[in-house]
């Protein structure tokens, strides 16, 4: 007998079923403004809310720029628009299409989309599916996040009824990279970003 | 330092003795326990979290093997490769074969106390594969060369002065205190490990049957980091680690942050269904490896299982008033405290570690603060029924409590014992108990009894 055998055989012979499995209501957030509740959580957990509209986007990131010393960035592929926009920026180098990972890891930002944000937590989360780089919203020192408004659901419950299993994987975000380590002091930025911003539209 | 469970007295002394070391704990245990309550608090549903995470988790271990072969199912219809060990010879093999098939040189690493409890990275070192812990913490510890005191905060004993010299001295930097800057210099080495490893190996903090997913939590973003850049990553859980559903972990985020590290949420987690063929960054093998290692030991016996439950989030450690003085490496064992003084003697030998389970004042607070509810404290009392049953306890203790017995049953007898005790210690003969008055004071009888009191002084008044 392998030990997959032996494994399951012990654990077949001790199944008891006695305890039903539990149902989760699910729990909406109800009446409360998702955006307020969101930015609320996401600045409390260290990050950096912008609300803007649609024609600001450029200001805003160049206002980043400017604050953070931004020379090299890295840019996922957004629509039309947003790549243009992104196009003009004011840096040293705009990497879009880079053959590995070693490339981001020497940019000083990523600017990259996600799928939802949970107001519940001010959590960001990403699904991949697709030729996205993964890493791009852990490499860099500051991530910038493009979202829209109707991106923000309540809670983590809903990602989950929305995306089902069918997926690559999930990277939920919730504020900078951050340690305590060392005598409970909170540091930011230790594998991860130290800064994140999301400018949402 | 080689610490082991047999020598948790002396260890205890040892501790209680170095003052740097209670300073250091103390000012971590406060901060996190005092942080805690606060995010715990503003939960009205608390306790019903309590509750539905102790149901999901006692369903899941009583059908463990269903759920067990589902997520197997799952996972290999997602791609992964689903290997079965029943101890950590068998795992570390699974680990060596692959990293051999693959020719690697360097292992990135996140926290997993499963890796410890096989003593994987010493085993790989063994082997000529560098292999590298990327969480802050366990770095420290790496480097210093010692075991992770707390199953969370692996470095909690030490200071930003001690961490600083360490640095200095192991790493050649310049000499710092500053947790940034401290900070700052393990992301640029570890960093150039992240980018060059051929392997990433990880633990895995819940596994979700109905999906096939592996669920990884935490805050520096290494394990994200460890599960995304290397070509092959592998996975090592302990076959408890299942749960039902999706939406489980709903319930269990909510309650394992605020547990382990005072927060709301932690700052990543990472749910990895399958590997991603020429994709520019992400394993294109991925592995899972189920251990048991003994977790089907503690199955067996009712009372053991809940055990089974923990989701190793660290608060009965802090919660305990043994652990708070004494600190993580007293127990030698990689799981210490409450929850290590069950798993410890049932999953690597009673007989070495059967002391631990009488090293707790059976307080309940470990219960109190225990988001899974596990009752530790009475588990923790079976246990020393069982020492005392195989015969793991000295015979004068034995003894002593078997006159007590007789003595607690006739009336007669009691008094007398008592009245010879008063008069014993009263010229000062106080029996030399030496290993029992060795670390507490032996109790000093009342001058009257209370049936004496009673007889002479205060039966008449209640007529
Ligand atoms: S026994 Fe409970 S409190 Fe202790 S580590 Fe496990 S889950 Fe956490």
């Amino acid at each position: 007998m392998n030990s997959r055998e032996q494994i399951l055989k012990l654990l077949k012979q001790h199944q008891t079923n006695k305890t039903p499995l539990p149902k989760i209501d699910t729990t909406a957030l109800l009446n409360v403004n998702l955006v307020e509740k969101f930015k609320f959580e996401f600045e409390r957990v260290g990050g950096i809310f912008i609300k803007t509209a649609f024609n600001r986007i450029f200001d805003e990131i160049s206002k980043i720029i400017t604050t953070e010393n931004l020379r090299k960035i890295y840019a996922e592929n957004f629509d039309n628009e947003i790549n243009a926009i992104i196009k003009n920026l004011q840096v040293d180098e705009i990497i879009t299409q880079p053959h590995s990972y070693r490339q981001i890891s020497i940019v000083d930002a990523s600017i990259t989309s996600c799928d939802f944000l949970i107001a519940e937590t001010g959590t960001i989360v990403f699904i991949h599916r697709d030729e996205k780089f993964k890493s791009a919203v852990l490499l860099p020192r500051v991530h910038i996040i493009i979202a829209k408004e109707k991106q923000i659901v309540g809670t983590l419950e809903e990602v989950f009824s929305i995306s089902g299993g069918n997926f690559d994987s999930i990277f939920l975000i919730t504020g900078p990279s951050r340690t305590a380590d060392i005598e409970k002091v909170i540091v930011q930025g230790v594998h991860g970003p130290q800064k994140v911003y999301l400018i949402i539209v | 330092m080689n610490y082991t469970p047999q020598k948790f007295s002396i260890n205890a002394k040892r501790a209680l003795e170095n003052e740097k070391l209670r300073a250091n704990l103390t000012r971590a245990i406060k901060h996190t326990l005092t942080k805690r309550t606060e995010v715990v608090s503003e939960l009205s549903n608390w306790e019903e979290l309590r509750q539905l995470a102790h149901d999901i988790k006692k369903h899941t271990i009583e059908n463990l093997g269903y759920y067990l072969e589902l997520f197997e199912k799952r996972a290999i219809e997602n791609g992964i490769n689903v290997l079965w060990a029943k101890d950590g010879n068998e795992a570390r093999e699974f680990v060596i074969e692959i990293a051999k098939k693959a020719k690697a040189k360097l292992c990135v690493k996140s926290k997993s106390m499963v890796t410890e409890e096989i003593g994987l990275r010493e085993f790989l070192e063994e082997n000529g594969i560098e292999t590298v812990e990327t969480d802050l913490g366990e770095f420290i510890v790496q480097l210093a060369n010692e075991m992770p005191s707390h199953i969370t905060a692996p470095a909690m004993h030490k200071s930003r002065d001690e961490i600083g010299e360490l640095f200095a001295e192991k790493l050649g930097v310049e000499l710092t205190t500053e947790p940034e800057k401290l900070t700052a210099i393990a992301r640029k080495i570890l960093r150039e490990k992240f980018l060059n490893a051929d392997i990433g190996i990880s633990g895995a903090n819940f596994l979700v049957a109905e999906t096939g997913s592996i669920v990884i939590v935490e805050n520096e973003g290494n394990a994200g980091l460890t599960t995304t850049l290397p070509k092959i990553h592998i996975a090592i859980a302990g076959i408890e680690k299942v749960i039902p559903r999706l939406v489980d972990l709903t319930i269990f985020f909510k309650i394992l942050g605020r547990s382990a590290t005072a927060q709301r949420f932690t700052s990543y987690v990472s749910i990895i269904n399958s590997p991603r063929k020429n994709k520019p960054d992400s394993p294109e093998e991925i592995y899972i490896i189920l251990l048991d290692n003994g977790r089907t030991e503690l199955l067996k016996s009712e009372k053991l299982k809940p055990a089974l439950y923990c989701i190793k989030c660290g608060a009965c450690m802090l919660a305990c008033p043994v652990y708070q003085r004494v600190g993580g490496h007293t127990y030698g064992s990689i799981y210490p405290g409450p929850i290590g003084s069950v798993l410890t003697p049932t999953m690597f030998g009673f007989n070495e570690a059967k002391v631990l389970p009488f090293a707790s004042s059976l307080c309940g607070r470990c219960y109190e603060i225990c988001p899974v509810k596990i009752e530790i404290h009475h588990i923790l009392l079976w246990l020393r029924h069982e020492a005392v049953q195989k015969n793991l306890t000295s015979k004068l203790e034995k003894i002593v409590f078997k006159l007590w017995t007789i003595s607690m049953r006739n009336v007669k007898l009691y008094e007398l014992g008592a009245s010879l005790m008063r008069f014993v210690s009263k010229i000062g003969l106080q029996p030399k108990f030496k290993n029992w008055t060795k670390t507490r004071d032996f109790p000093q009888l009342a001058e009257k009894s209370f049936r004496e009191i009673w007889r002479k002084e205060l039966k008449n008044d209640f007529k």
